[in-house]
C-alpha cells in the first residue's frame, strides 16, 4: 500500500506534520503534544469516542472534539491547552473519579496506571463529591486467571470491545447499561476464552488484574526483558516482567509484523513453566536404573562415549521449541561427527513428505523439491500481507489451535476490511463463522482436496474432481482472488499447492503462502538442517529416516542411540507410547529436557534444558522472520546455554565448531545457510527481519537444481489406510460408507506440556474427546460425555464423546499430544464401542 | 466474599462453564419459540436485528427472559447468550428476573409525577403488599406472585397522566381508588378498570365522553 500523503496542521501554535487521515491524538504526538486518552486504543480497531477524555478545541468547529476519533486535515488548527479544554478534561476526570474507589495503595495497577497519570496531569486535584460511591463485591474472579474489581472500572469499553471485536468470543459484555452499568458475562459464568488475558493489559485501571500477578510486584521493583514466546509458531514478541531474577508476568511487546500486540493465554501465563520448581537443573546419568545427578563433565563424557559407540546408528529428534542454534548444532553433531543422516524435527510430517506408506523412505529429491517450491521467497507471504490480501484461504489447519495469533489476524482482515475468507479443513474451524465459503473433506484428505482445488483454479496437469469434492473445490476457488490471496496452510501432503500457487499468481505482492509448521520453530529448524532429507539451507544430503522410520529402526535395533533435543516424542509424536518401547530398546538415549517426562524416563543421560526465558539465540517465524531470543532471567542451578553444551559435545566427538558464543553459533548457521548469509544479532534487532527481504534471499535453492519431478502432478500419495483415489475421485469420502467413522486428529491449543507445567493453566488441560456429528452419535447410540473406545488395527484410544453440529457426518476427531495413541489413528476408519456412561 | 469462598469459586470454574455460542443440540428449544425467532430472523438481512424480537419471544414464552430461554434464543440465532443478556438488561421492558403474573408499570416521569404518580404507586403497592421504594427503583413482585409494580419512564401517554400500563394496556388518568380496584381485579382475574383504558377512548374508537363544560365556556366567549 502506498503511504498516505503527509499534511501539516497547527497544534498549540506549533506546525506538525502527520500522515493524512491519522487520528488527531496520534498526529499531535508528532509535535510532542500529549492528549490524554482512556478508551482510545488503535489495536482495538475503529475508535469509539466513549470516554471524552481527549477533547480538544479545533478552529472552525464550535464544540470540543474528541481527538481520538477526529482524523486530521491539512491546515487544521488545534488547541489542547485552552481554558475550555482544560475545564472539560478536568471535568471528565472528576466524573470518572466520582465512583472510583482510589484504592491505589492496594491496587496492582498503582504506578503503571493511566488513570493515576491522567488524574495527576489533567484532573482537578480534589473531589467535590460527597455522595456514596457505587459498591460492588470485589475483587471477584472473572475467570480462574483474572480478577475483576468493578468499583475500579471506568467503563471505557476496552475489554468488551476486545471480546467483541478482536477475539470475537463475545462473552464479555456491559450489562445493566445505564446508571448501573458493569462489565460481566452471561449468567455470571466464567469468561474463558483463549485470548482473554489481553484484557488485563488493555484495562487502563486496576479493574482487571492477573490472578497470578496480584500483589507480586510494583513497577519500581521490576525490570522488563524483551524476548520472543516460543510456545507456538506465532512467536509473539513479549516482555518478561522480572523481579529478583524471577519472571512474574508476561506482557505483549507490540510488533505489528508478528502479533499486532496480542498474546494468547498460553504465552501470557505459560511463563510459570520456566519458574516451575520441578525443573531439571543439573545433568543426570542413569546408574542402577535410576537417574542420579552428575557434573557436566561427567555427563558430557558419558553422552559422548555412548554416541561415539553408536556412531552412524544415531538419530536426533529436535523439538519445536529449540532455537536455530540448538537445531543446527545438533544436526551437525549427528551428521558430521557421527556420520548419521537421521535428523528429524517434524512430529508428523511436512510439505512434500512421503506418507507413512513408504515410511518416509521415498526419494529425497522429490521431498526437497516440494520444500523448495513451497517455501520459496517469491511465494512467501508475510503476516502483514493478511492485512492487505483481498481473499484468504485457510487450508488444513485451525489457526486458533496451531498458530493462535493468526486467528485474530484473519478475523481482523474480515472484520475491518471485508476480506473474503475461505476455509477448507477436515475438522470444523472456529473461523467458519466469518468465512464466505467453507469446505469439509474427509479426515486426512487434504492432499486430494488441494489437487481438486488446483484443477478448479485452472492449474495445468490437474483434473477436476467429480461429485461433492469437485463442487466444494469449485466454491472455494470462486472465493479466491488471483494475485491477492494469502493461503494459510498446514498438512503433510499438499503438493497440489504448487499448482494452486501458480494459478492464483501468489508470487505477486501481498499474496502468497504461510505454512504453519508443527513446532514453534519448525521453519527455522527445517532451514538449519533438521530434516532427514535436507541439510542446512535445504542442501542436498544423504537421506535419513523420518520420525516413524527412526522409531521403527530403534525398535528393530538398527539404530542404537537417540538424541532428543527439547523433544518428548512419547507425548508429541505420532505413535506416542510406541516411542516408549523404541527408546527402551536404544543403547543410549540422550535427552535435553526441562522436566522429567515420559521420554526422560527412557534416557541414560539427561541434560537440563533452558527455558525460552533464559535462552539466547534465534528462531525463524513461519513467514521467514528471524527473531532473537534474549535471556531475561539467569539459568537456574546448573543449567547452561544449549549452544555451549552442544558445541562442547561436538568437540568431544571430534567436531570442532569454533562456536564460543551465541553470535558465533548464528554466524556458523549463516555460513552454511546461504539465504541467511551475513545475518547477525544486530541486524535482527528487536523486531526481527524476514530473510526473504534481504539480498541473500537470492541464494534460495533453485527448483531445477533439486532433481526432477518423479510423480505426475495431481496424483497424491494417499493417507495410510486408504486406497489411492483416482484423480477426480470423490476421495473415498467417509460418509459414502455407512456405519464407519474416519478419524482425524488435531493438536488442541492446550494439549501441550506448558499447560500441565503452569499451575495457572492446568485447569485448561484437555481430556481426550471424540468429536462426532449429532447424526453419527445418534446412530451409534452415544451421547455427550459417554466414554468410548476408539479402535483400529490393534490401536485403541479412550475418549469422551463430544457432539459438534458442524462435524461432517462420517468424520470424527481426536486430540493429538495427550500421550496416547490418538495420532496413530489419523486417517483411519475406526470402530467405536461404549466404555462407560457419562459422568 | 472470603478468600476461601473465592478459592472455591475459582476451583469450580471449568472451561466448559464458559458460555460461547451454544449449539442447538445443547438446548431444548420449544418449537413455538424457535419458530418465532426464526420468523424474526427471516425479516432482516443482519441476524442481530432479530435480537429484540427474539428476546420478546423468550419473555412471552417464559414470562421473563430466563437464562435458559436466552441460551435457547442464542443457539437459534448463533450468537452468545451474553450478547442477548446485554440487551435484555438494557431495555426496561425486558425482565431478567422472575416476574409476577400481572405487570403494572406506573409512569413516574414529569407529567405523571406532577399529577400524582407517587401517590398512585404508593396506593398500588399498599394494595399489593409491595415496598413502594423498591417498586419505584427497579420493580417488585407482590408476595402472592400476582402483581408486579414498577416505576417507569414516560410512556408517551402524558395526556392520560397519571397513567400506568397494566399487562401491556394503557390506563389513565388514575387515582388511588383506581389503584386499589386494579389490584383487586388483577387478583380476581376480572376485567381491569373498565372505562379507564386508552383503548376505550374516543380517539381509539371508544364512546364519546360527555362534553367538557369548560369548552362551552370558551366557545361562548365567557372566559
Ligand atoms: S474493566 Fe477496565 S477495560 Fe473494562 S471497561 Fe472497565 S476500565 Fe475499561
Ligand atoms: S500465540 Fe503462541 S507465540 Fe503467541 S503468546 Fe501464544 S503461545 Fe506464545
Ligand atoms: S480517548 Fe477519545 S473519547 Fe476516549
Ligand atoms: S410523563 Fe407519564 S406518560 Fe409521559
Amino acid at each position: 500500500m502506498p503511504d498516505p500523503p503527509r499534511i501539516t496542521l497547527l497544534v498549540d501554535g506549533v506546525e506538525v506534520e502527520a500522515p493524512h487521515g491519522a487520528m488527531l491524538v496520534d498526529a499531535a504526538k508528532h509535535g510532542d503534544v500529549e492528549i490524554p486518552v482512556f478508551c482510545y486504543e488503535p489495536k482495538l480497531g475503529h475508535p469509539v469516542g466513549a470516554c471524552r477524555m481527549c477533547v480538544v478545541e479545533i478552529e472552525g468547529i464550535p464544540k470540543l472534539q474528541t481527538a481520538c476519533s477526529t482524523p486530521v486535515r491539512d491546515g487544521m488548527v488545534v488547541y489542547t491547552q485552552t481554558e475550555r479544554v482544560k475545564e472539560a478534561q478536568s471535568a471528565v476526570v472528576e466524573f470518572l473519579l466520582v465512583n472510583h474507589p482510589l484504592d491505589c495503595p492496594v491496587c496492582d495497577k498503582g504506578g503503571e496506571c493511566p488513570l493515576q497519570d491522567v488524574a495527576m496531569g489533567w484532573g482537578p486535584g480534589r473531589s467535590r463529591s460527597v455522595d456514596p460511591k457505587r459498591h460492588f463485591q470485589k475483587p471477584i474472579p472473572l475467570s480462574p486467571l483474572i480478577k475483576i474489581d468493578r468499583e475500579r472500572c471506568i467503563l471505557c469499553y476496552r475489554c468488551v470491545r476486545f471480546s467483541q471485536e478482536v477475539a470475537e468470543d463475545e462473552q464479555l459484555q456491559l450489562l445493566e447499561r445505564g446508571s448501573s452499568t458493569f462489565v460481566g458475562t452471561f449468567d455470571n459464568r466464567p469468561y474463558i476464552a483463549p485470548f482473554h488475558g489481553n484484557i488485563i493489559e488493555l484495562c487502563p485501571v486496576g479493574a482487571l488484574t492477573s490472578d497470578a500477578y496480584r500483589f507480586r510486584a510494583r513497577p519500581w521493583d521490576i525490570e522488563d526483558a524483551g524476548t520472543v514466546c516460543t510456545l507456538c509458531p506465532s512467536q509473539c514478541n513479549i516482555k518478561l516482567t522480572v523481579r529478583d531474577e524471577r519472571i512474574e508476568r508476561v506482557l505483549a511487546r507490540d510488533n505489528v509484523d508478528v502479533d499486532d500486540g496480542w498474546l494468547c493465554d498460553k504465552g501470557r501465563f505459560g511463563y510459570q513453566m520456566a519458574e516451575s520448581g520441578q525443573r531439571i537443573t543439573e545433568p543426570l546419568i542413569r546408574a542402577g536404573g535410576e537417574l542420579r545427578p552428575a557434573g557436566w563433565a561427567e555427563a558430557l563424557e558419558a553422552a559422548a562415549a555412548g554416541l561415539r559407540e553408536a556412531g552412524e546408528r544415531t538419530a536426533a529428534i529436535v523439538g519445536g521449541s529449540s532455537s536455530n542454534e540448538d537445531g543446527y548444532l545438533a544436526q551437525r553433531i549427528v551428521r558430521k561427527a557421527l556420520g548419521s543422516p537421521h535428523v528429524e524435527s517434524r512430529p508428523s510430517g511436512g510439505p512434500g513428505v512421503e506418507s507413512r506408506r513408504t515410511g518416509g523412505r521415498g526419494p529425497a529429491g522429490f521431498l526437497r523439491q516440494g520444500l523448495v517450491e513451497l517455501s520459496a521467497p517469491r511465494l512467501a507471504a508475510s503476516v502483514s500481507d493478511l492485512d492487505r490480501a483481498e481473499s484468504i484461504l485457510v487450508l488444513g489447519t485451525d489457526p486458533l489451535h496451531s498458530m493462535p495469533i493468526l486467528d485474530l489476524r484473519i478475523r481482523k482482515a474480515v472484520r475491518l476490511r471485508g476480506a473474503r475468507l475461505a476455509v477448507a479443513t477436515d475438522r470444523p474451524s472456529v473461523l467458519d463463522g466469518g468465512a464466505e465459503e467453507t469446505a469439509r473433506y474427509a479426515p486426512g484428505f487434504v492432499g486430494g482436496f488441494v489437487s481438486a482445488l488446483a484443477a478448479e483454479l485452472g492449474a495445468a496437469g490437474y483434473e477436476r474432481a467429480r461429485g461433492e469434492l469437485g463442487a466444494d473445490a469449485e466454491r472455494i476457488a470462486g472465493a479466491l482472488k488471483p494475485g491477492s490471496t494469502v493461503i494459510v496452510w498446514a498438512g503433510p501432503d499438499a503438493r497440489g499447492l504448487v499448482g494452486c500457487a501458480r494459478a492464483l499468481r501468489l508470487e505477486e505482492d501481498g499474496a502468497g503462502l504461510i505454512e504453519v509448521p508443527e513446532g514453534a520453530n519448525g521453519r527455522g529448524l527445517r532451514e538449519v538442517g533438521c530434516l532427514p532429507v535436507a541439510g542446512p539451507g535445504l542442501s542436498d544430503v544423504e537421506q535419513g529416516l523420518d520420525a516413524s522410520g527412526i522409531r521403527d529402526a530403534l525398535e528393530a535395533g538398527s539404530l542404537e542411540a537417540a538424541l532428543l533435543v527439547n523433544a518428548d516424542p512419547i507425548r508429541d509424536f505420532a505413535g506416542g507410547p510406541a516411542w516408549g518401547e523404541a527408546l527402551g530398546k536404544a543403547k543410549l538415549v540422550l535427552a535435553v529436557s526441562m522436566f522429567e517426562d515420559a521420554s526422560t524416563r527412557q534416557a541414560d543421560v539427561v541434560f537440563p534444558a533452558e527455558s525460552y526465558a533464559e535462552k539466547e539465540g534465534t528462531v525463524t517465524h513461519p513467514d521467514g522472520r528471524l527473531q532473537r531470543l534474549r535471556p531475561g532471567t539467569p539459568h537456574p542451578g546448573g543449567v547452561r546455554p544449549m549452544w555451549e553444551v552442544l558445541a562442547e559435545l561436538g568437540a568431544l566427538l571430534g567436531e570442532e565448531t569454533g562456536v564460543e558464543s551465541a553470535p558465533d553459533a548464528l554466524a556458523a548457521i549463516a555460513s552454511e545457510v546461504p539465504f541467511y548469509a551475513g545475518i547477525s544479532h544486530e541486524e535482527i534487532g528487536g523486531t526481527g527481519i524476514r530473510w526473504q527481504e534481504r539480498a541473500a534471499a537470492r541464494y534460495w535453492p533453485r527448483v531445477d537444481d533439486v532433481g526432477a519431478r518423479d510423480e505426475v502432478p495431481g496424483r497424491e500419495v494417499e493417507p495410510a489406510g486408504r486406497t489411492a483415489p483416482e484423480p477426480g475421485d470423490t476421495g473415498g469420502r467417509a460418509e459414502d460408507v455407512d456405519g464407519v467413522i474416519r478419524v482425524g486428529t488435531y493438536r488442541d491449543l492446550w494439549a501441550a506440556e506448558v499447560t500441565d507445567r503452569s499451575p495457572a493453566l492446568r485447569f485448561l488441560a484437555p481430556r481426550q474427546a471424540l468429536e462426532l456429528a449429532p447424526r453419527d452419535a445418534a446412530r451409534l447410540g452415544l451421547g455427550s460425555g459417554h466414554e468410548v473406545e476408539v479402535r483400529s488395527n490393534g490401536t485403541s484410544v479412550r475418549a469422551r464423546v463430544s457432539i459438534h453440529e458442524r462435524v461432517k457426518p462420517g468424520s470424527g476427531f481426536l486430540i493429538e499430544g495427550l500421550g496416547d495413541r490418538a495420532a496413530s489413528l489419523r486417517g483411519e476408519l475406526v470402530e467405536i464401542s461404549k466404555a462407560g456412561e457419562p459422568e | 466474599m472470603s478468600a476461601e469462598e473465592r478459592r472455591r469459586l475459582i476451583e469450580a470454574m471449568r472451561p466448559e462453564d464458559a458460555e460461547p455460542v451454544p449449539q442447538l443440540h445443547q438446548v431444548d428449544v420449544p418449537d413455538e419459540l424457535r419458530e418465532r425467532i426464526e420468523a424474526a430472523m427471516a425479516k432482516y438481512p443482519q441476524v442481530r436485528s432479530a435480537a429484540l424480537p427474539a428476546l420478546w419471544a423468550v419473555q412471552r414464552h417464559y414470562g421473563w427472559c430466563t437464562p435458559e430461554g436466552m441460551r435457547e434464543a442464542a443457539a437459534v440465532m448463533g450468537v452468545t447468550p451474553a450478547y442477548l443478556e446485554s440487551l435484555a438488561t438494557f431495555y426496561d421492558l425486558f425482565r431478567t428476573s422472575p416476574v409476577a403474573r400481572h405487570q403494572v408499570l406506573v409512569c413516574h416521569n414529569i407529567s405523571c409525577w406532577l399529577r400524582g404518580a407517587d401517590d398512585l404507586i404508593g396506593a398500588l403497592c399498599e394494595a399489593a403488599g409491595i415496598d413502594a421504594h423498591e417498586a419505584d427503583h427497579g420493580g417488585a413482585n407482590s408476595p402472592d406472585g400476582e402483581v408486579f409494580v414498577k416505576g417507569f419512564e414516560c410512556m408517551g401517554a402524558c395526556d392520560l397522566a397519571p397513567m400506568a400500563s397494566i399487562d401491556e394496556r394503557y390506563y389513565g388518568p388514575l387515582d388511588t381508588d383506581d389503584a386499589r380496584a386494579a389490584v383487586e381485579q388483577l387478583r380476581a382475574g376480572s376485567e381491569v378498570l373498565p372505562g379507564k383504558a386508552l383503548a376505550e377512548r374516543p380517539a381509539a374508537g371508544g364512546p364519546e365522553p360527555d362534553p367538557d363544560p369548560r369548552v362551552k365556556e370558551v366557545e361562548s366567549g365567557d372566559a
